[in-house]
């Protein structure tokens, strides 16, 4: 089996290919990981943001604690459809609590007093 | 109003050269900002993917940005939040705030750290009608990211570069169907790892070569033309195609925000379109200093930081070595070279965009960064650096990409004349 | 009922109105728009020719060399943005300076002052980035430049404190006659009035049409526009023509009053009066033409494109005139360039052909003031400080290209005619009119209006009639 992609554990964007068990093009043992994910079950990380009350803002940015398996992305992003918090809230604080029975939280990835 | 350093912006490099300068000696380093907190455009960067090299983790842009903001505030950093800097010269920058009108600091140097502001459809001049719908990739950023809004529901990008890709993204993730991103060159100045997870993941096209050749709608956007362009960017006919969509974002480059310096006679490169600097990125202005994305666009704000701090310790040096010596004759970091030393320029030959700093000076010893930035992709070439007409040094390189700043580190003993560099391309 | 109905409210409807308003009549101003100063006077030249180019005798060179001396005054008394810059047509060889000739007899005949024929080196040392292969030019001291939309508004906010309806989002969809008057149907209304004045610019035939009268052979001509970044202000000092030809005055390079730079326009027959695209060739055909007189046109520092329509008819001169079949129903159509120049002088036609001597209403005694807002950027420094104790949201900067301040904004939402539109405060105080083109403060603008007016975030446009800029929240939060 061959399999060719781009790593995206870092920006250096190396070009993995994967051939009968056989990994080339990384540069770091986490390119092996990332291959062995990308063929298993691949995963991702999540950025977006919930609804907060607050004198300065509308919305505080939050993002997956880890990786989450990447069918659950869209489903994972529309728990954060109805979240509405109040001020404040620290950087860390976990917004919504283990997505999906995976053991990943969306955390708050800024302040807002 | 008086301070000692006058910081103009509290993004990434206003923070990190406030910083650096405070923590040099600088006994009150004061930052402007018209925005009202600090950390500029990361705030409404809430994806991941800076911070790598220089913390060695990925954090999102408000993360990266808290981690400045928390330490100037713990060092004494003051702010002056919601305040424009109206003009600025060595000693006395004027501002305009609500609380305080108009406001005179008087300080003995200055960080320009205004940042960059975006081309606009005008800026490449895309024929077509001019309804709403059509905006650049960072105001759609911040009616999402900052505002909560939805801009669109069918959308064409223009630029892949790395803002353009992240906004594929964001826009897919919330709801909006992303119709494609569409390039104008044979290839993407983006990182790959951002074509492979903005929008292969997402199954976005990516047209390279190919660009809107013209806008539709009334009112709101009804649809745009997009076209195939040929190796020199000309548009080749009968490739024309309607996408019916309501929102063009446009990610199709960054200019600096020059206009206080020029304002203040400060000398700009025609090519960066940031101020001619020396090795302490002091502009012509005398005891001007700039940084960040106001002298030169910056790849990763990773760079902005290091380049900033570098800045700040510059203007420290300036302020505690210099004016505040009772020995008016010394001179530590000054672009207006006085006769004694030869004026040390640095110049652009082929292949490559322009070197920065422009200027390099003498006075002192240690090393000197040079960065540059080649004019085209180039597989296998050799940079070539020259000292007047003496080859100082030769780097081979695999790949160089415009899209990626290079950086030469220089002895200034080595350093006798203008300083030159090239690209030999191997074939 | 009214007495005079005014249709179109751009910059001819505006001094009609202005100039009714100092009269005890009651007079409605009807607009398809949601604004003034939508149609041709949104995007022209925004040139006050001096008036040597109309044919002597005619009409248009009647109203352009008054319409030039009352815009001088109108600009003092309104405080508007208008500056004397004068102007050259340049001409590039021989046989055009036997038109530099003519255009100076023709100027002399009507009746304009401070004409003079100068040598290409004179010419150059006005303007020194002219190409040096030009032959002599037409100086003409008296052209000056003026913000066309800001005339409009500002003629039409006086006329409207001064007791003249106006009547926005309305388009006229039917003119019955009735006896000693008209019914005019507008939107959603219905009024009568006694006298019509057809100032409709490009619709100008459709709406004569409308109440069964004549028409004028009208047509539409595009002329795209490029406008050139503040730091290029300097490039030219006066507007520069080349030589007329038959299609126009031709592309014009010209500093505004906001000390942009402006180059255009084009001039293209087109079908639909609403087409105001830009096109490459255009953009293409203004570079080219430009060259033709300057070297090393800065259009690298573009911020921005546009294009407007201008009302062609039959006629060379502009038509202005009482129907021949409806009484009481004045007709301006044609009102190409230099409609602007000529509007107030117009404006004083439509009212000697509206009354006689006899049925002259009354003079007012007295007039609401109305001088339109500095902006804070524009004030002095006493001023500023003044303005600050007012207001101290003038010291918050909203649109950083243009130094334009909160304080601005407001002014211009709490004038009596300002829609709520991104675009409509633009025209008003010039934000996102720089260089980054809004970029960073239409957003700002944008919560401004929703904030102040108390209106949903939503249903802010950016100018008008379904140009929606969001489409709701990305998150409901609790409310989901």
């Amino acid at each position: 089996m061959k399999k060719e992609l781009v790593c995206t554990v870092c920006p250096l964007g190396c070009h993995l290919v994967w051939e009968d068990g056989i990994l080339s093009g990384n540069n770091c043992a986490r390119g092996y990981t990332f291959m062995i994910d990308e063929l298993e079950s691949p995963k991702r990380n999540i950025s977006s943001t919930v609804k907060i009350i607050s004198n300065n803002h509308r919305l505080l940015p939050v993002k997956t604690s880890a990786p989450i398996a990447k069918e659950l992305v869209k489903k994972a992003v529309r728990l954060l459809m109805d979240v509405e918090l109040s001020a404040p809230i620290r950087l860390g604080d976990v917004v919504v609590s283990d997505i999906f029975g995976t053991g990943v939280d969306f955390i708050a990835t800024r302040t807002i007093f | 109003m008086q301070t000692d350093l006058v910081v103009v912006g509290a993004g990434p490099a206003g923070l990190a050269a406030a910083i650096a300068a405070k923590k040099a000696g600088v006994e009150r380093v004061l930052v402007i900002e018209r925005d009202s907190e600090a950390g500029g455009i990361l705030n409404q960067c809430i994806h991941s993917g800076f911070g790598l090299s220089y913390f060695n983790l990925e954090l999102t842009g408000p993360e990266y940005a808290t981690r400045f903001i928390e330490q100037a505030m713990d060092i004494g950093i003051e702010f002056l939040f919601d305040t424009m800097v109206l003009s600025v010269a060595t000693n006395m920058v004027r501002a305009l705030n609500a609380n305080d009108g108009n406001i005179y600091v008087e300080c003995k140097a200055v960080v320009l750290a205004m940042g960059c502001r975006e081309r606009t459809r005008f800026a490449i001049a895309i024929p077509g009608t001019r309804p709403s719908g059509v905006m650049t990739a960072g105001l759609a950023q911040r009616y999402i990211n900052i505002e909560g809004k939805i801009i669109g529901k069918r959308v064409i990008i223009l630029g892949s570069g790395d803002i353009g890709l992240i906004m594929a993204r964001r826009l897919t993730l919330e709801g909006a169907e992303v119709l494609a991103c569409v390039e104008i060159m044979p290839y993407s100045s983006g990182l790959s790892r951002n074509i492979s997870q903005c929008l292969d993941d997402f199954e976005i096209p990516l047209l390279l070569s190919h660009t809107v050749t013209e806008i539709h709608g009334k009112r709101r956007l009804v649809g745009v033309t997009i076209s195939q362009v040929d190796e020199n960017r000309r548009i080749i006919e009968g490739t024309d195609r309607y996408i019916e969509c309501d929102t063009l974002l446009l990610s199709v480059g960054l200019i600096p925000e020059n206009e206080l310096s020029s304002d203040a006679g400060i000398l700009l490169d025609d090519v960066t379109k940031g101020p001619i600097v020396n090795d302490y990125n002091e502009t012509s202005q005398r005891g001007v200093f700039a940084s960040g994305n106001v002298l030169q666009v910056h790849d990763l704000v990773d760079f902005v930081s290091l380049e900033a701090e570098r800045t700040g310790r510059a203007a420290a040096k300036y302020i505690l070595d210099f004016v505040s010596s009772t020995d008016a004759n010394r001179r530590v970091c000054n672009a207006d070279q006085s006769e004694q030393q030869p004026e040390i320029h640095t110049i652009a030959k082929e292949n490559i965009s322009y070197l920065l700093p422009q200027r390099i000076v003498l006075e002192d010893h240690g090393d000197v960064d040079i960065f540059f930035r080649v004019k085209q992709p180039i597989r296998k070439g050799i940079v070539v650096v020259y000292c007047g007409d003496k080859e100082l040094l030769r780097l081979s390189k695999e790949y160089l990409a415009p899209g990626e700043m290079q950086l030469i580190n220089l002895n200034k003993q080595d350093i006798t004349d203008d300083i030159s560099v090239e690209v030999e391309v191997l074939r | 009922m009214y007495d005079v109905a005014i249709i179109g409210a751009g910059i001819v409807g505006a001094a009609v109105a202005y100039t009714l308003s100092h009269y005890d009549i009651k007079t409605i101003v009807v607009e398809q728009h949601d604004d003034v100063a939508k149609g041709t006077t949104r995007a022209n030249t925004a040139i006050i020719h001096a008036g040597y180019d109309p044919k002597p005798g005619s009409l248009m060179a009647k109203t352009n060399v008054r319409g030039s001396i009352l815009w001088e005054q109108l600009a003092m008394t309104l405080g508007l943005e208008y500056i004397k810059t004068g102007s050259l047509v340049v001409a590039r060889n021989e046989q055009e300076a036997v038109t530099i000739q003519q255009l100076y007899r023709n100027g002399i005949e009507n009746g304009v002052a401070e004409l003079e024929i100068l040598s290409a080196e004179q010419t150059h040392q006005l303007e020194p980035n002219l190409r040096q292969d030009i032959f002599c030019s037409l100086y003409a001291k008296n052209a000056a430049i003026i913000n066309p939309y800001q005339s409009c508004i500002a003629l039409s906010e006086y006329a409207a404190r001064n007791g003249v309806n106006f009547m926005f989002s309305s388009m006229v969809t039917d003119i019955s006659v009735i006896e000693g008057g008209y019914y005019v149907t507008a939107g959603n209304n219905l009024f009568k009035t006694k006298y019509i004045v057809n100032a409709a610019g490009i619709g100008a035939e459709d709406i004569s049409y409308m109440a069964g009268g004549e028409g004028f052979g009208s047509y539409s001509v595009k002329g795209e526009y490029y406008l050139i970044d503040r730091k290029h202000g300097g490039y030219t000092k006066k507007v520069v023509f080349p030589v007329p030809s038959t299609s126009g005055k031709g592309v014009v390079v010209a500093p505004t009053v906001h000390g942009n730079l402006l180059i255009g326009p084009t001039s293209d027959r087109v079908s639909d009066g609403d087409n105001t695209a830009v096109t490459a060739e255009g953009l293409e055909t203004i570079r080219a033409q430009a060259s033709l007189l300057f070297n090393n046109l800065p259009f690298y520092d573009n911020i921005r494109n546009f294009a407007g329509n201008r009302a062609y008819i039959s006629s060379d001169d502009f038509h202005l005139a009482m129907s021949s079949t409806l009484p009481g129903f004045i007709n301006l159509a044609g009102i190409k360039s230099p409609g602007l120049s000529s509007a107030p002088a117009l404006a004083e036609e439509v009212f000697t052909l509206l009354f006689t001597d006899e049925t002259a209403p009354k003079r007012k005694t007295e007039m609401v003031p109305y001088r339109y807002p500095q902006r804070f950027k524009e004030m002095s420094e006493e001023e500023q400080q003044e303005a600050l104790k007012r207001q101290p949201r003038y010291g918050q900067v909203i649109c950083r290209c243009e130094t334009v301040t909160e304080g601005d904004i407001l002014q211009a939402l709490s004038e009596t005619l300002t829609p709520l539109t991104i675009s409509a405060i633009k025209r008003r105080v010039n934000a996102g009119m720089g260089r980054c083109q809004g970029g960073f403060c239409s957003v700002k603008v944008h919560e401004l209006i929703a904030r102040h007016m108390g209106v949903p975030y939503e249903s802010v446009t950016m100018d008008g009639t379904n140009s929606f800029i969001v489409f709701g929240d990305t998150k409901k939060g609790a409310r989901g």
